[in-house]
């Protein structure tokens, strides 16, 4: 989904195995030396450095090791003609609530997206950023932007053999604007619609109220197309939700609540049909357990390793003799935000001092394992939208405490927190219990903001706890990620100082020029003009650290090296390119 | 004993509505609400919280929200499911029968093991081996139960030791090492209250006076003794079986059990009311009915109690 994306309280460091690290070699005592003979020495040095130069790295001295390639987790393509048939048995880490991403209490990011994206289709895909036909055969746009007019392919069918049609589209696009339905997400990007025509089966002509780059991209790109005959009756409670009805190379065979999802290859797909004839979804919990079961070889793609297993896996020969592994940093990031609705977080001293105390090369260590590229923009840094120049702020408390100085914070009364005019210079950091990364990575800061005289804690509560007080701007401070599935996005919703009241801008951010580049960005259709906008937002919110920018969420994947034609992206992987070699 | 049974059955209801009531109330306390995590992040979120929790009839006022779920669950309707909108009575027909199966055979096991375990240790109690082995149970007690399913795991499913079990699941053989786990603190607990309760017992005059009748000790022990000294632990069964009913969180996360427990859980944490309503009335009625079997168990273990009633 572009654009809005998903929110996730940070929950996504599971606790897992023990870091594996080197032994250090154990110098021998005096007493010991004292006993070895003269001319022994010599030798029993030589052997001790030869014997600590291999503990440094036992597993490169005695073998190979994995190779660069799968340390990084970068994917080698093995060639040769694809084979028809097999199962891909897959390991999700949850269940998905339901299949659509049309519900927002289904559409909770990543799950959903990859049990749905094999079933439904879109009218136009995603290819190297930019739209190509899929359920559309072509459409055309106006000069001004505010109407589309789309053909669809013919001879396209449903799963259950009911053809494609423009009312199919027109109903979905019906069910994402029916009020009562909680569909606020496609109604967000969507909101420009005026109304839909439909003036034969395979033409659709779409009127836009305003020129929205957004929309056009939902529209075409990632709204997918539901079946207008399953969409009749109450939403909630539809039967399509728990057994969907697509076009897609995929079709839904069996869901068993608790363990499993299988799907089967739809042999009536109306494109190039897919070489596996089944994927099989196996939702396994716990870490520990999905580990286990991952060394026995019992997922062709084990997905969501945790960092610390990540780590762990490098000292398996199983697992590299068996398995590739994938590094793939999601558009996402994770950040920790200040309420600039509160006078003392409104100074943008207070809040670039609060940036320079945190220590983000121990946090990138201790608590990411090195696996959190860091981030200072808004939008995915592998495009254009972001400005190379841009250079982390540095973890520098003399400077913070200077900052801190000219915004009027000195410790008057030596008690050893700073204050002003009476008042203490104190933070409280609102934490989800359900996210173990917070745990960890919130007691390092608390160290370096105590040493800078800064009274701050912790103060811990569940994830539906959370999100009220956080819509509701209770807080001083929160930790959340932003995550799309697509590099085309728009940030209006959660740094326009018009989203502050009741939208997504928690933190209160407000810059009247980023409103201004923000609104420009809107209305601007051409990629290159809307990429120098965007570089210029990223710069101004870094500046004024909006947020405080932390890492970017890794995918951390690995799949058995018989499976073939598995490609990270943006958008999951396209199984229906994936087959099983012997 | 009819109208003992019917009195029972009649003071359940009280008890019913009380339990249900205060989990009611208890749920609605905790802040937040099903629908603050429909985490969209665009303008008209709000509008459309406040319509699904008029929808779900959640703006009216509690009492009235609890009529109506009484007077739904009195037609076994639970309602439906905040999250994934399917019916609550399908969830719970899914996830109860794989905890019975996992509860009901460690509580057999556990039990099963537990009296001649009990039995041994205390009729043994000066050999060396009982030493050993009531020191052993200390420590057994003390062990946390994930710990032990995590090496239980370890060893005998995945290819590091004992490739035995499947990882996941209850099917090909994967219900024995969670019914491990969950018989452990059982069989522990359950040896110790059998042996001190029969060490009571042995000291009696009664036993005493058995023994000087010349009735064999075996007689002695398993007739005489051990009758008397299961009351507690039959009180202790029935405490037991609610507890293991409602399901263990971590036993059936870490063996992928998606049983009561997390059932239970996974609904708390996102304030899925009418499935935590659900999973609190079975609770509530398997809690007062094992009262009930307990209490009538006790007038056939001990005949004077049967004899105090009647009277």
């Amino acid at each position: 989904m572009s654009g809005a994306g998903y929110l996730s309280a940070g929950a996504h460091v599971p606790e897992g195995l023990p870091i594996w690290r080197p032994v250090k070699p154990k110098w021998p005592t005096r007493a010991f030396r004292a006993n070895v003979r003269p001319n022994v020495r010599p030798l029993f040095l030589l052997v001790l450095v030869a014997a600590s130069s291999c503990t440094c790295r036992p597993g490169t001295a005695v073998d190979a090791g994995p190779s660069a390639d799968w340390r990084a987790g970068r994917v080698v393509e093995v060639g040769g003609a694809p084979k028809e048939g097999g199962a891909l048995t897959v390991r999700l880490p949850l269940e998905p609530v339901g299949l659509t991403r049309l519900h927002d209490r289904f559409n909770e990011g990543t799950m959903t997206r990859i049990t749905v994206g094999p079933i439904y289709e879109t009218l136009a895909r995603v290819r190297d950023g930019q739209l190509q036909p899929l359920l559309a055969r072509s459409w055309s746009e106006s000069d001004d932007h505010l109407s589309l007019s789309i053909t669809l392919r013919s001879g396209v069918t449903f799963h259950d053999g009911q053809p494609l049609g423009s009312a199919d589209v027109k109903a979905t696009l019906d069910a994402v604007f029916e009020p009562k339905n909680a569909t606020t997400a496609f109604r967000g990007n969507l909101e420009t619609l005026e109304r839909v025509e439909t003036p034969d089966a395979q033409t659709v002509i779409i009127h836009w109220k305003r020129p929205y780059f957004l929309a056009t991209w939902t529209l075409l790109g990632a709204l997918p197309v539901l079946p207008a005959h399953g969409l009749v009756g109450d939403f909630d409670t539809l039967p399509l939700h728990r057994a969907p009805v697509g076009t897609g190379p995929f079709r839904f065979v069996k869901w068993e609540a608790g363990s499993s999802l299988t799907y089967a290859r739809n042999d009536a797909y109306w494109g190039q049909t897919a070489h596996l004839a089944q994927v099989i979804f196996r939702f396994v919990k716990d870490d520990t357990a999905a580990i286990a079961a991952w060394e026995r070889g019992e997922f062709d793609l084990m997905t969501r390793i945790s960092p610390a297993a990540w780590r762990a896996s490098e000292s398996n020969p199983k697992l590299w003799a068996g398995y590739q592994r994938v590094f793939f940093a999601e558009n996402t990031w994770v950040w920790l935000g200040f309420n600039q609705r509160k006078p003392l977080f409104a100074d943008v001293r207070v809040r670039k001092a609060l940036g320079l105390l945190f220590p983000m090369e121990l946090v990138a260590r201790a608590v990411d394992l090195g696996l959190e590229p860091r981030t200072t923009c808004p939008y995915f840094p592998d495009s254009k939208s972001c400005d190379p120049e841009v250079k982390p702020l540095p973890f520098d408390p003399p400077a913070a405490k200077k900052l801190l100085a000219d915004a009027g914070w000195a410790d008057r009364d030596a008690d050893g927190v700073l204050d002003r005019e009476g008042v203490k210079l104190s933070v409280a950091f609102l934490a989800s219990a359900q996210s173990p990364k917070m745990a960890k990575l919130l007691p390092l800061y608390l160290d370096t903001l105590k040493q800078a005289g800064i009274d701050a804690r912790i103060e811990t509560v569940d994830v539906s706890g959370y999100m009220s007080r956080v819509r509701a701007h209770d807080f001083d401070a929160i930790a959340l990620s932003w995550s799309t599935a697509d590099a085309v996005q728009d940030n209006f919703q959660i740094l326009h100082s018009s989203q502050a009241a009741e939208g997504a801008n928690y933190v209160g951010y407000s810059n009247p020029q980023v409103d201004t580049l923000l609104t420009a960005i809107r209305a601007e259709f051409d990629l290159e003009k809307r990429n120098a906008l965007e570089r210029q937002v990223h710069r101004l919110v870094y500046d004024d650290q909006a947020y405080l920018f932390m890492g970017r969420r890794p995918t951390l994947d690995a799949f058995k090296r018989k499976v073939r034609g598995l490609k990270p992206s943006l958008g999951w992987y396209d199984l229906s390119a994936v087959w099983i070699a012997d | 004993m009819r109208r003992y049974v019917l009195r029972r059955l009649l003071l359940m209801i009280p008890t019913f509505l009380g339990i249900t009531l205060l989990t009611f109330v208890i749920a609605q306390l905790a802040p937040g609400d099903p629908f603050q995590l429909d985490l969209e992040v665009v303008g008209p979120g709000q509008a459309v919280i406040d319509l699904q929790r008029t929808s779900k009839g959640l703006d009216a006022p509690l009492p009235l929200q609890f009529g109506r779920w009484l007077s739904r669950v009195v037609r076994f309707d639970f309602g439906r499911s905040f999250i994934d909108q399917r019916p609550v009575t399908e969830k719970l027909g899914e996830a109860a029968p794989r905890t019975a199966l996992v509860a009901g055979l460690a509580l057999v096991l556990g039990f099963g093991l537990a009296v001649p375990l009990g039995v041994l240790l205390a009729t043994r109690a000066r050999r060396w081996w009982a030493r050993v082995l009531s020191v052993l149970l200390v420590a057994a007690w003390s062990v946390p139960t994930f710990w032990i399913a995590v090496i239980l795991l370890m060893l005998f499913a995945g290819p590091r030791y004992f490739d035995w079990f499947p990882v996941q699941g209850l099917a090909e053989g994967g219900f024995v090492l969670p019914v491990i786990c969950l018989t452990w603190p059982t069989l522990v607990v359950a040896t110790r209250q059998v042996r001190s309760a029969l060490e009571d017992a042995l000291a009696q005059d009664y036993v005493k006076a058995a023994r000087a009748r010349g009735i064999p000790e075996r007689r002695v022990v398993w007739r005489h003794a051990l009758r008397n000294s299961l009351l507690p632990v039959v009180t202790m069964l029935g405490l037991h079986l609610p507890h293991l009913v409602g399901g263990s969180v971590v036993i059936e996360r870490i063996f992928g059990i998606p049983g009561m427990g997390l059932l239970a859980f996974d609904a708390i944490g996102t304030r899925d009311y009418p499935t935590v309503m659900g999973v609190a009335t079975v609770m509530a009625l398997v809690t007062m009915l094992s009262m009930l079997l307990v209490d009538l168990a006790y007038g056939f273990i001990d005949p004077r109690i049967r004899l105090e009633r009647s009277a």
